[in-house]
C-alpha cells in the first residue's frame, strides 16, 4: 500500500513537472520568437508567419518575429527596427527572412542571422556587440558582419549595377536569380560617437573576401562563381543601390544621369524599379551581350524570356520589373 | 520514498532554474519592443521624427540617427534637407564617399551652399561639391 502510494506521489510529481514543461514551453516560444518591428512600410509589402503561413499585409508596429518572411511588391519598401536598434530596410521585390537571433540586454550582445533570397537590402547595426557568427545570407553568399552598415542587391538588379563597374563589366555572365553585389558602408575606421568600425567577411565558392573600408564592393554572379572584389564601387553604382532602397526623386535622378552616368539619360527611374535599370543596359543588353557572346550561363531561351518579360511589363506598367511581382 | 520524492523535485527544480532566464529573456523583450515603440511614436510625423534624428545624432548615436533619416525618406519627405542630414550622419560614420554621393543626388545645390558649414564640420576636408553649379 505504502508502495503503492509511493508510486501515485512520484507520478504526480512526474505529471506536475510535465506540466510545468508544457505550460512554460509555448510561453517562451512566443516570447522568444519577437525580433523586431516593422517600422516603415511604403506600398504592398507582406509577411508570412513563419515563413509559411498565407501572407498577411504588413503594417507599421507590427512585430516581427524569428522565421517571419518579409516580401515587398513592386515600387514598395518596408523598414524593420530589431530589438537592439539594428535596422534592415528593404527595396521593391524583395525577400528577407530572419532565420536566428539571440539578444542578451545585460551583456549587451546579439547574434543575427539572416537570409535575402532577393531584392535590395540595407542593414544597420544595433549598438550591442556582434558575435562573431552573426551572419546575412544571399543564395550565393555568406556575409559575415561585425558592426556594420552593409548593403546589397540580390537578382538581375545586382546583374544590371555590377556590369557598369570597371571591375566587373558587361561580359560577366550572372544568374538573374542569384546574383549578389555587396558593398560595406561603414563606419569607417574613424567613425565618431557610439559607434564601431564595421567589417564584412564574404564567402562564397569556398573563398572569403574581407572588407573594412567603406565603400567597397564585392560581386558573386552565380552560383559556383568565385567573388569579384573587393573593389571601390562608383558613385553611380551606389547611388542605384540606393535608388531601389530609397528612391530619388525625379529631379535628383536627372542630376544623378547627367553627372554620373556612364551611359547617359534613361537608366535610372525613380522608385529604382527593377526594369528601369534592365531597360538600357540591365537584363535586356545582358541579354545581347550574352547572345554576341553565344550563350554562356544564360541560356537562349531564356535570354529570350527574360528580355520579353521585361519589354512586356515595361509596356504594361510603364515602371518596368524584371523580376516576377510579389503578390501580397 | 523521499530519495524519489527528492529526485523528482531536483527535477523540477531543474526545469525551473531553466526556463527562468529565458523567461526573463522574454520580458525583456518586451521591454525592448516597447521601447521601439517609443521610437514608432516619436517618429510618427515627420516633425517629431526629425526631432528623434536630432536627439540621437546629439547623443553620438549616428548609425540610429541615419536609420531614423532614412525612415523619414521612406514615411515622409526625400527632400534635399532630409538627404544632406543623413549625408552628414555618414560623414560622422566615416563614410565620406557615401556622403558624397548622397550630396550628388540632391537637385539643388542651394540647400548644400545654405548649410554648407555643418556639413564641414562633419565632413571635414571635403571638397566643396558643385559649388561652381550654386545659382547656375
Amino acid at each position: 500500500m505504502t508502495r503503492l502510494r509511493a508510486k501515485v506521489t512520484a507520478r504526480s510529481f512526474i505529471a506536475m513537472a510535465a506540466a510545468i514543461a508544457m505550460t512554460t514551453a509555448p510561453v517562451l516560444s512566443a516570447q522568444a520568437q519577437v525580433v523586431g518591428v516593422n517600422s516603415a512600410v511604403t506600398n504592398k509589402a507582406a509577411i508570412r508567419k513563419g515563413g509559411t503561413t498565407p501572407p498577411v499585409r504588413a503594417v507599421v508596429g507590427q512585430k516581427i518575429a524569428l522565421k517571419d518572411t518579409i516580401q515587398t511588391a513592386e515600387a514598395s519598401r518596408l523598414q524593420m527596427l530589431l530589438l537592439d536598434g539594428s535596422v534592415f530596410s528593404v527595396g521593391p521585390n524583395a525577400h528577407l527572412t530572419i532565420d536566428r537571433y539571440v539578444y542578451n540586454p545585460d551583456r549587451n550582445t546579439k547574434t543575427i542571422g539572416a537570409s535575402v533570397a532577393r531584392g535590395a537590402f540595407r542593414f544597420m547595426s544595433g549598438r550591442a556587440k556582434q558575435s562573431t557568427d552573426s551572419a546575412i545570407r544571399t543564395p550565393v553568399a555568406t556575409i559575415g558582419i561585425r558592426g556594420t552598415i552593409v548593403e546589397g542587391v540580390v537578382g538581375a538588379d545586382a546583374i544590371a549595377i555590377a556590369a557598369r563597374e570597371k571591375a566587373v563589366g558587361p561580359s560577366i555572365e550572372g544568374d538573374p536569380a542569384t546574383a549578389s553585389l555587396i558593398i560595406l558602408r561603414g563606419p569607417g575606421p574613424k567613425t565618431q560617437g557610439v559607434s564601431h568600425p564595421g567589417a564584412i567577411e564574404v564567402a562564397a565558392n569556398g573563398k572569403t573576401v574581407s572588407m573594412s573600408q567603406p565603400m567597397l564592393a564585392v560581386y558573386i554572379p552565380r552560383p559556383g562563381a568565385d567573388p569579384i572584389g573587393p573593389f571601390s564601387i562608383s558613385q553611380f553604382g551606389l547611388l542605384s543601390v540606393g535608388n531601389l532602397l530609397f528612391p530619388l526623386s525625379p529631379a535628383a535622378l536627372a542630376r544623378v544621369e547627367d553627372r554620373l552616368a556612364p551611359e547617359g539619360k534613361g537608366i535610372l527611374e525613380q522608385g529604382g524599379e527593377t526594369g528601369a535599370i534592365g531597360r538600357s543596359g540591365g537584363v535586356g543588353d545582358l541579354a545581347k551581350s550574352a547572345e554576341r557572346s553565344g550563350g554562356g550561363f544564360l541560356s537562349t531561351g531564356l535570354i529570350a524570356g527574360l528580355a520579353a518579360a521585361v519589354g512586356a511589363v515595361l509596356v504594361t506598367t510603364g515602371s518596368g520589373g524584371g523580376n516576377r511581382p510579389v503578390s501580397p | 520514498m523521499m530519495q524519489k520524492c527528492g529526485q523528482i523535485l531536483s527535477v523540477v527544480g531543474a526545469l525551473i532554474v531553466w526556463t527562468q532566464p529565458a523567461l526573463a529573456q522574454g520580458a525583456e523583450a518586451s521591454d525592448k519592443a516597447v521601447s521601439l515603440d517609443l521610437v514608432l511614436s516619436q517618429s510618427r510625423d515627420l516633425t517629431s521624427a526629425m526631432s528623434l534624428a536630432h536627439q540621437q545624432a546629439a547623443s553620438g548615436d549616428y548609425v540610429a540617427s541615419a536609420a531614423t533619416l532614412e525612415r523619414i525618406q521612406l514615411l515622409y519627405s526625400n527632400d534635399d534637407d532630409v538627404r544632406l542630414a543623413h549625408a552628414i550622419m555618414l560623414c560622422h560614420l566615416d563614410d565620406p564617399l557615401g556622403a558624397m554621393a548622397e550630396l550628388e543626388s540632391m537637385a539643388d545645390k542651394a540647400v548644400v551652399e545654405r548649410r554648407w558649414d555643418e556639413v564641414k564640420a562633419a565632413c571635414g576636408g571635403m571638397e566643396r561639391l558643385g559649388s561652381s553649379e550654386v545659382g547656375s
